[in-house]
């Protein structure tokens, strides 16, 4: 299924967020983990991530750092939340839980009579 | 020919070409993601063509990731321009201009260090020239009022010294002070023939008026006139020389002798060169630094005695009228004359303030002691010639004590804690009353000094590696052209605070410790006791800069370099072929990104360092009493004047002990 853009542009940067908060990861690998757990329903463009962990870096909200890829050894770049980061990612799960519920209260109740 | 990974890579990176370690970053970071994609391609059974086509297709459109990419890194490559900006108009610039200023300022500090060493061991000073430079900047800090420029150097706009001088005369004409210094340059003047015997006599006259009671002025006149009027002639008899005394003008004589005598009867003599000394001394701010310090070195050895010089040959003068008398069986005029020499001699004791002061009147006295006691013999007047040596033997024995006990003293007691210039002072002159308290700041301001030159060195170094990698990055970006040119790389914040934390701040502060609150290193004695572990301490630190600020710099270079793909050589051996090798974009990419390394060292050595040793140089100089100029008590140094006082005491003691007046003798007591 296809998202709306509008829709999609707002849970990006929160959604890479969460993931670099587990663990560093390179940007590839965020594609493909974002795809898994959305089961397909979030296939990304892939060129789309790059410049917005770029702005998140830039905000200060995650950091960057090469290391090297263990299976290949070749260099890559991870990524990794950090402290302003996690305290913007709670905001933002928080302000994503309530308009969710509050969406949801709206749209999923029954039809009005 | 670029495939197609490459040519999309570059388009998409094409909007960040004003900063290339960006470019090449994301770049390197693109390559990355379509290599792991290409890969599981791969794996999926697919052709390399295809799998690096749907790689490509994946990342999307490169027109528009272009777009994206700038405005992702816009606001990250302002910033780093302006970083680069910096590092680049402000922050090497204002390294190298410190460094050189520095350099200059090293260099003026070392002839000051010459000036003073030759200073204080008496050998010949290196020449004036930097005296007068040193004194221009040193005076320019004073900023002295004219009145108290003219009282310190005299009016230094006029031509002559002798004319600099009058204008301090000039600015109070009633002031004896100002007319003995007068006075003496004059007779300089008068020595050297630039003025007429008769115009100096009547300078002297005009003196003599202000301050009738001072003896200074006949036994000027005195000492002139007879040496005009007589001269010393060589003649060889046998083995032996003969020094006698030819009489050319007998008028003349007469009269130095009668103006000795006028002297000899007066209460006082005083030449004033110690009071016109602090005077100007206390005129002047204390010393912060060594160059203050040569400065009033220059003017304490700038008060003048020429007048010592014929104090001597008066003397001599007097010993021949003597013998003259006591040969011609005038023994009453005999005796007279033989007091009137110890008089002379007492007075000149009581108006020393130097070492020189003292050794002339020892002098005087020994020719009483030997040759007028001599020649008082030799006439039959064995009682005179008893009493005259028991007064001489007495004035006289306190020079000769000292003069054992400096040929006879212990140098261990000096040697291993004294500073430099304390020693070649204590040698000279002994150390008799010294502690280990007023030892300490100069043993201190040594090691402050060794500290400064090792500083110096290392900016230096740094100024050097600056320009060589300057060289070596212009030298790579001729050959490999704007596009694959060496490109700066500079650290984060943080990574920039570790490199400078560790290579300059950590050892400098350790160093710091180690030598100023440990009880390990050997500050409690002298450098040049142990001169070697102290070049071992300072060369340590100073590599330990060197090399850490090169090795911190450049491991975090090579990471980047591996991170952007930038070929690197495995082994260090490749800086010894710069000029040929194959990993050039790496080379002139670390030479050109040590380059803000070596400018922030040079900056934190010379705007940190520098000032925190400078501030401990002028805090040791100001509690140095030995050597310091402020602190001299109106000698040369304190510990001359304190031998100076305690000579002086003593040798009037013994002068005055024996009663002439109840030998029946006329002499004045004075």
């Amino acid at each position: 299924m296809e998202f709306d853009s509008e829709l999609m542009r707002g849970v990006v940067e929160p959604i890479v967020l969460r993931l670099v908060a587990g663990r560093a990861m390179y940007g590839y690998e965020i594609i493909k983990v974002v795809n898994e757990q959305t089961k397909g329903a979030f296939a990304w463009k892939e060129g789309t991530l790059y410049p917005c962990l770029h702005r998140l870096e830039a905000d200060g909200l995650v950091s960057s750092e090469w290391r090297d890829a263990a299976e290949t050894g070749k260099q890559r770049k991870y990524y990794s939340i950090t402290r302003k980061g996690t305290a913007l990612l709670k905001a933002k799960t928080s302000e994503w839980t309530a308009f969710a519920g509050a969406v949801n209260a709206v749209l999923l109740a029954g039809a009005p009579a | 020919m670029n495939s197609p990974r490459d040519a999309y890579i570059a388009e998409v990176t094409a909007g960040l070409k004003g900063d290339p370690e960006l470019r090449r970053d994301v770049g390197a970071e693109l390559a990355s993601h379509l290599d792991a994609a290409f890969d599981e391609a791969r794996a999926g059974g697919r052709t390399e063509e295809e799998s690096m086509d749907a790689a490509l297709k994946a990342l999307g459109n490169p027109v528009t990731l272009a777009g994206d990419l700038v405005d992702a890194n816009r606001g990250r490559m302002r910033l780093r321009t302006v970083l680069r900006v910096a590092v680049g108009a402000l922050l090497v610039p204002a390294a190298v201009v410190l460094a050189l200023w520095m350099t200059r300022a090293a260099a003026e500090r070392a002839q000051i260090i010459m000036v003073l060493t030759s200073a204080f061991s008496g050998s010949a000073s290196p020449g004036f020239f930097s005296y007068e430079k040193t004194e221009q900047k040193v005076v320019s800090r004073w900023r002295l009022g004219p009145r108290e420029r003219i009282v310190v150097f005299g009016d230094r706009t006029k031509s002559t010294r002798t004319e600099q001088q009058k204008a301090l005369c000039d600015l109070d004409p009633s002031n004896r002070i100002f007319r003995a210094n007068y006075i003496r340059y004059l007779l300089t003047d008068c020595d050297a023939k630039r003025m007429d015997t008769e115009e100096f006599l009547a300078e002297l006259g005009a003196a003599e008026e202000l301050d009738p009671d001072n003896a200074y002025y006949n036994y000027l006149a005195a000492g002139v006139m007879a040496g005009k009027a007589t001269e010393w002639v060589v003649s060889d008899e046998g083995t032996n020389s003969i020094t006698s005394l030819l009489i050319r003008d007998t008028n003349l004589l007469d009269r130095a002798m009668d103006e000795f005598q006028r002297g000899v009867a007066k209460p006082f003599c005083k030449a004033y060169a110690s009071d016109l000394l602090a005077l100007r001394r206390s005129l002047l701010p204390s010393s912060e630094n060594m160059g203050d310090e040569v400065v009033k070195i220059g003017l304490t050895a700038g008060v003048l005695l020429p007048h010592l010089s014929h104090y001597r040959n008066l003397a001599r003068v007097l010993r021949e009228r003597m013998s003259a008398s006591a040969q011609a069986g005038h023994k009453v005029e005999a005796t007279q004359e033989s007091l009137r020499l110890v008089q002379f001699a007492e007075d000149l004791v009581s108006d020393a303030w130097s070492l020189i002061d003292i050794l002339v009147a020892q002098a005087i006295i020994g020719i009483a002691e030997k040759q007028v006691v001599t020649i008082l013999d030799q006439a039959g007047m064995h009682e005179e010639a008893a009493d005259l040596r028991v007064r001489a033997e007495a004035a006289a024995a306190p020079v000769k004590t000292w003069r054992e006990s400096v040929k006879n003293s212990d140098p261990s007691v000096w040697e291993g804690k004294a500073g430099v210039l304390a020693a070649l002072l204590l040698s000279s002159i002994g150390s008799e009353g010294i502690t280990d308290a007023e030892l300490e700041p100069g043993r201190r301001l040594d090691r402050i000094m060794g500290e400064q030159a090792l500083l110096m060195n290392l900016i230096l170094v740094f100024l050097t590696l600056i320009l060589v990698a300057g060289l070596l990055a212009l030298r790579w970006r001729r050959v490999k052209g704007s596009e694959s040119a060496p490109f700066l790389i500079l650290p984060g914040a943080g990574e920039a605070a570790l490199i400078v934390s560790v290579s300059v701040v950590l050892p400098v502060a350790l160093y710091g410790l180690y030598s100023r609150f440990s009880g390990l290193s050997g500050r409690e004695f002298a450098v040049t006791s142990n001169l070697p572990r102290f070049i071992v301490e300072l060369g340590s630190l100073g590599l330990f800069i060197l090399v850490f600020s090169i090795r911190l710099s450049l491991r975090h270079v090579k990471r980047r370099c591996v991170a952007l793909g930038v070929p690197v050589p495995s082994s260090a051996w490749a800086w010894l072929a710069v000029w040929r090798s194959d990993h050039g974009l790496y080379l002139g990419t670390a030479a050109r990104s040590l380059i803000p390394t070596f400018a922030a060292a040079i900056l934190l050595l010379a705007g940190a360092v520098q000032p925190w040793l400078a501030h401990e140089e002028t805090r040791w100089m100001r509690v140095d009493h030995l050597l310091s100029q402020d602190n001299a008590i109106g000698g040369f140094t304190s510990v001359e004047t304190r031998l100076v006082n305690r000579l002086k005491s003593e040798m009037l003691e013994a002068l005055r002990r024996a009663d002439p007046e109840a030998k029946g003798s006329d002499a004045t007591n004075k």
